[in-house]
């Protein structure tokens, strides 16, 4: 059994995984429009013009699989409530990610020195994903 | 880069939400939990309050994740 993020952009989809490309070397493995669908989408699921948005994609972080969609497209995705932690090998590839994602957001909490990591921090990316970046103390 | 993990915020609620999971899912269980001590609460501004729980690692199936 597997439980994974899956992440409603509500219009901003596309930017996003262009956006982590970057950022992370995200690796898109599956994208699937509304206008792809096999099933015709429900009347008033998505506003008109909004054929193109993202239905469903799915893309890899190193080993993970997390899931995205434009979700109901009404271009206000919100965020709350919880955070995608990332494991960095070391400090410095913490640095790199977490001022590639941090380009256009906001620190939640700098990176440093904590009693649980030796290079920790938190921000809010220009979508409102929390992230967590943290080099896994060496047990 | 290894793996990306979802973590949680519960805002108090951590430990009855962990507790809850684990009862809902077979193979399940509570890994470590670390607890707010009497620093930490003055520092997130929980004066006279050490009870909240900022980070909460469990098991499911191999799969780690937090919850705080």
């Amino acid at each position: 059994m597997q439980a994974q993020p899956y992440l409603f952009f509500d219009g901003r989809c596309e930017e996003a995984l262009e956006f982590y490309k970057k950022a992370l070397g995200i690796k898109v493995e599956m994208l699937m429009r509304f206008s792809e669908s096999p099933d015709p989408v429900p009347p008033g699921m998505i506003p008109p013009g909004a054929e193109k948005k993202v239905m469903h994609s799915a893309f890899r972080v190193g080993e993970t699989l997390v899931m995205a969609s434009d979700g109901n497209c009404g271009n206000k995705p919100s965020f709350q409530g919880f955070s995608l932690s990332v494991d960095a090998k070391n400090e410095d590839e913490a640095d790199t990610l977490f001022a590639a994602l941090l380009d256009g957001g906001k620190v939640q909490m700098p990176l440093g020195k904590t009693f649980f990591s030796p290079r920790f921090g938190m921000l809010t990316d220009r979508f409102g994903v929390g992230w967590m970046v943290i080099v896994p103390q060496a047990m | 880069m290894q793996k990306i993990t979802p973590f949680l915020w519960f805002d108090d609620k951590a430990e009855e939400a962990a507790k809850f999971y684990v009862s809902v899912f077979k193979n399940s269980k509570l890994g470590a939990v670390s607890r707010y001590g009497e620093s930490a609460a003055k520092a997130s501004g929980r004066l006279g309050h050490d009870r909240g729980i900022p980070a909460r690692w469990t098991e499911i199936r191999g799969v780690e994740r937090r919850a705080g």
